[in-house]
């Protein structure tokens, strides 16, 4: 049976992990490894052109070649072997591992903050304050976004929780109890 | 008094500045995979084995696997609503169903929901579909016999309270009518059925509980169905959410009579589900806890000690076979899970022995314990002359010539199967029972002819209830057998005055 995706990403992401932390050059490769994933993000055929027959191996080499310009010997490393172990598919998954391994190590949450209008600064400041010490996090990166289908409060979406204090779903808590 | 408007106020203020909106806070997992009843769920890391799940449009699934990246989740709805990506929580609960005397008359679905369209259920109490055991202190040997007011059963193979009993044969014999013949008995008995319909045709249900309603047994039943087009994993927690309504009762010191009909289809179910959540296939493709499935269903079981009230349940799992093949791996798990089992054989059932009950291979574990006096007196050597019977009958094809005891065997063989026979839904008291075995175990039937003697037995209880209902009385209160020769004389008096069809026709 083939192992899944998550497992694959997970052992890479641990290999490297340990091998750059051994080095001390954690900061700088996930600063590598973030910008290569906007890569793949910004380049949707990437994956399937180099895990795909279209291309010859030489062609492939050479966008290879591309990719690992000017990269770090890890870097350049990793994505050597990930290509000719064929797991090119995994690139992604593999780097994401990689930053929540980060994240534990020193204790940074991403959260994506949903709300209706924009947040202002002081809101934000106070809101990711007020978050780091629920989750018992040093940083907490914020990412925002508008949807004013919740009309009002605030959603806010971590790894494994979702913390909603909005009125939409208020509402419709209060409906689900008159129609009980 | 007066209002006073500032102290309310007062008070008014004081509870706005505590109040404080609650926040909802959920632990949730992002769907990668979802198909045939189960789905799979990335995230969720603390959620618990058998821990229920909400997904995103409000159907319930249930944890069945944990594994290092993720969930295997059951859906215990429709899961064609539930999209890859979508987003599932916890919800900290264990699986948990509605119980109590609201239920009672009532057709409910796996997880307790009606479906007769007779409206909402009003019960507060629930119970965990999944519960150990009573332990061995908790318990009590079985003594109290469970009439299902079938002959051959009572007679052969008697059933306790707190029995499991199995009932298994091929399809067609009969085995779903002895259930309900069970059930249908039960009436003014103070028990409490429960009858567990797994992957029945909804048309078949709707006709039992027809039946069950026209024999005024639905006042004191509950029905619990899932059917063949329900997902699996309704189909296979079906006869825990049974045994959870039962045990209600039980634990209220009543008494229970559940029907599993039929842990075949439940095993098979499970098998399915087993399969698609990569759970590595065993025998005939089933999983490896496919025993556990089983014995920790019928193991709920029991009678209790006095110390809990001394309440009971019963079960009849019912088993399907193939052409008669008991050594299939369901049958043979479920054979020495219970403690006996009734064995339906279709050959019987198509030579026109009904119920077509196999006496030498039905047995009770639990005997002659779970029998009053009087039938154990009756009854005593009924296996022994059908045991004997069957073996001599073979034999007599060949031969024609019989010294007479051989004859006066046959004879009367062939009149205790005719004896034994019994129509459909027609239940038969204990007194009844005592009645026509004690005339057959004295010799008035042998002087009756076979096609008589159906008529025979009918006519004869109505003079007993007519004439000697003093000795019917007795039997019912000491449970034991009149003693002197009234009870002979009795019958004596009706037999010589019986006239058979073929001296009527003279």
């Amino acid at each position: 049976m083939s192992l899944d995706k998550m497992t694959i990403a997970k052992r890479y992401a641990k290999a490297l992990f340990e091998l750059v932390v051994e080095q001390d050059q954690l900061d700088a490769t996930l600063e590598e490894l973030t910008q290569l994933r906007e890569v793949f993000k910004a380049n949707d055929g990437l994956t399937s052109v180099l895990t795909g027959a279209e291309l010859s191996l030489q062609e492939k080499q050479s966008l290879i070649q591309a990719l690992t310009h000017g990269a770090s010997p890890y870097v350049t490393n990793l994505i050597q072997m990930v290509f000719d172990y064929g797991r090119m598919n995994e690139m992604v998954a593999i780097i994401d591992e990689f930053e929540r391994r980060y994240d534990s190590k020193i204790g940074r949450v991403h959260a994506e903050v949903v709300s209706a209008v924009e947040l202002d600064d002081s809101q934000t400041e106070k809101l990711t304050s007020q978050l780091a010490s629920r989750v018992h996090a040093k940083e907490v990166v914020v990412s925002k976004r508008i949807d004013d289908s919740i009309i009002g409060g605030v959603i806010v979406h971590t790894d494994k929780e979702i913390l909603d204090g909005s009125i939409s779903s208020r509402i419709e808590k209060v409906r689900r109890l008159l129609l009980k | 008094m007066s209002i006073k408007a500032e102290e309310i106020s007062s008070l008014i203020k004081q509870q706005l500045a505590n109040y404080q909106e609650q926040l909802s806070v959920e632990e949730t997992g992002t769907v990668t995979y979802v198909g045939d009843g189960i789905a799979r769920a990335h995230g969720l890391d603390n959620a618990m084995a058998g821990e229920l799940l909400e997904f995103d449009n409000g159907v319930f699934g249930m944890v069945q696997n944990l594994e290092s990246n993720d969930v295997g989740i059951v859906v215990l709805g429709d899961f064609t609503g539930i999209r890859e990506g979508n987003s599932v929580k916890r919800t900290g609960r264990i699986m948990e169903v509605p119980v109590g005397d609201a239920l009672l008359g009532r057709v409910v679905d796996p997880l307790g929901r009606p479906i007769d369209g007779n409206g909402e259920i009003k019960t507060d109490k629930t119970r965990p579909v999944e519960r150990k055991a009573p332990g061995v202190m908790q318990r009590k040997s079985v003594f109290e016999p469970l009439q299902t007011g079938i002959k051959v059963i009572d007679a052969l193979v008697p059933i306790g309270r707190g029995q499991r009993e199995l009932i298994i044969g091929d399809r067609k014999t009969g085995k779903t009518s002895i259930a309900m013949d069970a059930i249908i008995n039960q009436k003014g008995q103070d028990m409490i059925c429960i009858y567990v319909a797994i992957g029945q045709k909804e048309s078949t249900v709707r006709g039992q509980v027809e039946t069950l309603r026209k024999y005024g047994a639905m006042d004191y039943t509950i029905v619990v169905s899932a059917g063949p087009s329900d997902p699996a994993p309704l189909l296979y927690i079906a006869p825990y959410t049974g045994a959870a309504m039962g045990e209600e009762f039980m634990f209220n010191g009543k008494h229970v009579l559940i029907v599993y009909d039929d842990l075949t289809k439940q095993a098979d179910a499970y098998r399915e589900l087993s399969l698609i959540l990569r759970r590595p296939p065993g025998r005939e493709a089933y999983p490896g806890d496919i025993f556990y499935t089983h014995s920790r269903l019928l193991e709920r079981a029991a009678k209790l000690s006095d110390e809990l009230g001394g309440g009971s349940m019963t079960a009849l799992p019912i088993i399907q076979t193939q052409a008669g093949d008991v050594s299939a791996y369901i049958p043979t798990n479920v054979i020495s899970i219970t403690d006996g089992q009734i064995f339906l054989d279709s050959d019987l059932f198509y030579a026109g022995t009904r119920p077509a009950i196999d006496a030498g291979t039905s047995v009770s574990r639990v005997g002659g314990d779970a029998q009053i006096k009087a039938m154990k007196k009756v009854s005593g050597t009924l296996r022994l002359d059908l045991a004997s019977y069957t073996e001599l009958a073979s034999f007599a094809q060949f031969g024609s010539d019989l010294d007479e005891a051989t004859q006066s065997k046959l004879n009367r063989g062939a009149r205790t199967v005719e004896v034994l026979k019994q129509g459909l839904h027609q239940p038969e008291t204990v007194e009844q029972q005592v009645v026509t075995l004690f005339a057959l175990s004295k010799g008035f039937i042998d002087a009756i002819e076979i096609e008589d003697i159906q008529r025979y037995e009918s006519e004869l209880f109505s003079y007993m209830t007519g004439n000697h209902q003093e000795i019917l009385d007795e039997i019912t209160s000491t449970s034991k057998l009149p003693e002197g020769d009234g009870f002979y004389n009795a019958i004596k008096e009706f037999s010589d005055q019986f006239q058979g069809s073929k001296q009527a026709a003279k």
